[in-house]
């Protein structure tokens, strides 16, 4: 079921393309290699059925690079930083740190844990409420860096603090979580991450529940650890103009699957997949708002919903509420189509010699004319 | 008889006129030795089949401000000032809705003004179908309609937003989270109100159908006429969607205006602030530094201007003199409070 698609494009010159990122595999710290997860669910008559969360998804992250994971919820975003969190085993395909595959021994997943490091979208679930700020962040320190004396410890923890900005350390460190505010306890969650010094952030949508003021500081701190300390890390988030101010790749999933990937500037400017496009047509934009309204919303009622991924649309997945699809659309799944510099999506107009009507037109106004041709036709 | 005729039958006010006048609006919360004012002098016009937009951070008083609207609030919230005059479309003189007791108050409630709430699993109940909760709703406002009507009238109602009719035996689980959010809201239409308050509804859908949503409040708005209060913390979405936006910080509104012109011309510091938070789409990118510095603490408010702490463009003065809503730039109805915009001494003539 693998499609066999990716990597070996056909023309030649694709090939020498892609010639560098074989070579240069060592370099990723952190790599998940078309790595599907299923989970079995049980339904109310006992009846079991499997939920294809991410199915052959391949993320690489090198030191220093930020990659913007972006899809609606259900998009399996969550799971995919999951298993590269460890926290879930994936059904297929690997996890490498460093070129190495890993191993599921207990020490093996502590030496893990101390490199990749998630950060939970809810930060008030994420810290254990009874005890203090400073329990919280010591925990950390003890387990990940043994060789830290108390007072050592204590130091880290004062830097730690003044770095996510909760100053003064000391009175923030004796504060129990509900005494923080929601962005004060990401802060926290965020210092605790980096308490152990990892290579690799998994952010898993870290700001989505922040105030806009604190969600701007937050962005400008992950930006800091990246130069600063050349920490790799995944964003995944829904918002769009926040992933373009932070990353350098973004990577789109669509019920389970990745759908497009590429440079930041060229996903967003010119989304190759019809999905992406829906995505970036429908995040707000303040300089395109303040026009009329009536038109800027136009046909935007009816945009349909993701796919259950119990039983998914055959062919490409978002063929039922494509406005380009075309017959094979709904057959068979789209082969991966590189457009250079590493941008690359699967769907059929480019294999067809449609792509550019992407250019041409919106999701919406699409959407309308093939209504319009369907009625004509019926 | 169809949503629209419904709307129409009772609808006999033009549009412009207010449907709600807040004046002095103040709220507290009555805990501790000292009361925690999470609304101070709180005072807008909304106009019928407006939008207006509430944006400010957690602890700006957004929340509070909704349930003294809605006269939702439960101790130890306590509205201690202020009124809230409601224009019904009949005519009659206006009511102040803070005068109003319990039972005054269910004349108006879903058949004047009605709300959605953010997260419409908890607003709907769990255990009950979808069509039976409309039907609740009509029947406890008419009497006379029978159980058949009320369910038909159910599902034309969840046709308004999209739903198809067969899902109005689902329960709330069985719908997705953006077809119960689309249902709260056309359960929130079902009696015809004025005036709808909504408190951040798309805050935990996606992008798509956020803007599904949206597309479809001003759809439903443009059909039926009513007037909105739409309350969320994103300024960029409220920036596309409203007709006039009130920016809110520790318990005051600190500028109001047409959306273009707050985006373009903002008077307040705050405002400008909380604008350049929000990275651009498309624009070139620069580095954002956003609002130093954090919400005040309500328990021990700033003296002044409580924006004074992380203002960049504090003067003297700014720290002692509390600034009023005063009228700013070139457009009608755009106002901000900010002694930076009394210095050509126009204020006297304005106040009172």
């Amino acid at each position: 079921m693998t499609e066999s698609v990716p990597e070996v494009a056909s023309a030649p010159d694709r090939q020498a393309a892609q010639a560098p990122e074989q070579t240069d595999a060592p370099t990723y710290v952190l790599e998940a290699r078309d790595v599907s997860k299923h989970f079995t669910v049980r339904g109310p008559l006992g009846r079991t059925s499997v939920v294809r969360a991410v199915e052959d998804a391949t993320v690489r992250l090198r030191p220093g690079q930020i990659l913007a994971l972006v899809g609606e919820s259900g998009s399996g975003k969550t799971t995919l930083a999951r298993m590269l969190a460890r926290f879930h085993e994936p059904t297929q395909g690997e996890i490498l740190l460093r070129g190495e595959p890993v191993t599921g021994s207990r020490r093996a997943q502590r030496a893990y844990h101390s490199e990749v490091q998630l950060i939970f979208q809810d930060p008030f679930g994420a810290l254990n409420p009874l005890h203090r700020v400073r329990y919280n962040l010591d925990r950390a320190l003890r387990l990940h860096q043994p060789h830290l004396t108390a007072a050592g410890r204590e130091q880290r923890m004062t830097e730690l603090l003044e770095r996510v900005s909760l100053t003064p350390a000391a009175e923030f460190a004796a504060k129990f979580p509900h005494e923080l505010s929601g962005g004060q306890r990401q802060r926290v969650v965020i210092a605790r991450a980096l308490a152990v010094e990892p290579k690799v952030l998994l952010g898993d949508e870290p700001i989505s529940m922040l105030d806009v003021s604190i969600r701007l500081e937050m962005l400008n701190l992950l930006q800091r650890l990246r130069t600063e300390d050349g920490l790799a890390l995944l964003y995944i988030t829904h918002d769009i103009a926040g992933a373009r101010y932070l990353c350098d790749e973004i990577a789109v999933m669509y019920a389970g699957q990745m759908v497009e990937s590429g440079p930041k500037e060229e996903v967003i400017s010119s989304p190759q997949h019809p999905y992406t496009k829906l995505l970036i047509e429908s995040s707000p934009d303040p300089e395109r708002g303040v026009g009329d309204r009536d038109e800027l919303f136009a046909g935007a009622d009816e945009l349909g919903e993701p796919p259950s991924l119990i039983d998914p649309p055959t062919g490409c997945r978002f063929h039922p509420r494509c406005p380009f699809a075309m017959p094979e659309c709904a057959t068979e799944a789209p082969p991966r189509t590189e457009l250079g510099d590493g941008h690359w999506a699967t769907c059929w107009l480019h294999v067809k010699g449609r792509a550019g009507e992407l250019a041409e037109t919106t999701h919406a106004a699409a959407t309308g004319a093939r209504r319009g041709t369907l009625q004509e036709a019926s | 008889m169809t949503v629209q005729a419904e709307y129409q039958r009772s609808s006999t006010a033009p549009v412009g006129q207010a449907v709600l006048e807040v004046r002095g609006l103040t709220v507290e919360y009555a805990t501790g030795s000292v009361p925690v004012r999470a609304c101070s002098d709180v005072s807008f016009t909304l106009h019928r089949g407006e939008i207006l937009g509430v944006a400010g951070e957690s602890g700006s008083g957004k929340s509070t401000l909704i349930t003294a609207l809605t006269r939702l609030q439960r101790p130890p919230a306590v509205t201690t000032g202020g009124e809230i005059l409601f224009h019904g479309r009949d005519g009659a003189p206006p009511v102040d809705l803070v005068a109003l007791g319990s039972k005054q108050l269910r004349r108006y409630r879903w058949t004047a003004l009605s709300i959605v709430l953010q997260s419409a699993m908890d607003a709907l109940n769990p255990v009950m179908r979808i069509g039976a909760q409309f039907t609740d709703v009509l029947r406890a406002r008419d009497r006379s309609l029978n159980k058949r009507d009320a369910w038909t009238r159910a599902a034309e109602l969840l046709a308004l937003v999209g739903i198809s009719a067969d899902r109005v035996r689902d329960y709330p689980h069985q719908l997705s989270g953006g077809m119960r959010q689309r249902a709260a809201i056309a359960l929130a239409l079902a009696c015809g109100p004025e005036l709808v308050v909504m408190d951040e509804p798309t805050t935990a859908v996606d992008v798509v159908m956020q803007r599904q949503i949206l597309a479809q409040v001003l759809r439903l708005r443009r059909e039926l006429g009513f007037a909105v209060i739409f309350v969320t913390h994103d300024l960029s979405l409220l920036l596309e969607l409203a007709d006039r936006i009130a920016i809110m910080y520790a318990g005051r509104i600190v500028e109001v205006g047409e959306a273009a012109a707050l985006y373009s011309a903002p008077k307040h510091p705050y405002t400008q602030g909380l604008r350049d938070s929000f990275p651009p789409l498309r624009a070139p990118l620069r580095t954002l530094n956003g609002i130093p510095g954090t919400p005040p603490d309500l328990r021990r408010p700033p003296t002044g201007c409580a924006f004074h702490p992380r203002c960049a463009r504090r003067t003297e003065g700014c720290d002692e003199r509390l600034p009023v809503l005063l009228p700013v730039g070139p457009e009608p109805g755009h106002e901000a409070a900010c002694l930076l915009n009394e210095t050509d001494g126009e204020m006297e003539g304005r106040i009172g």
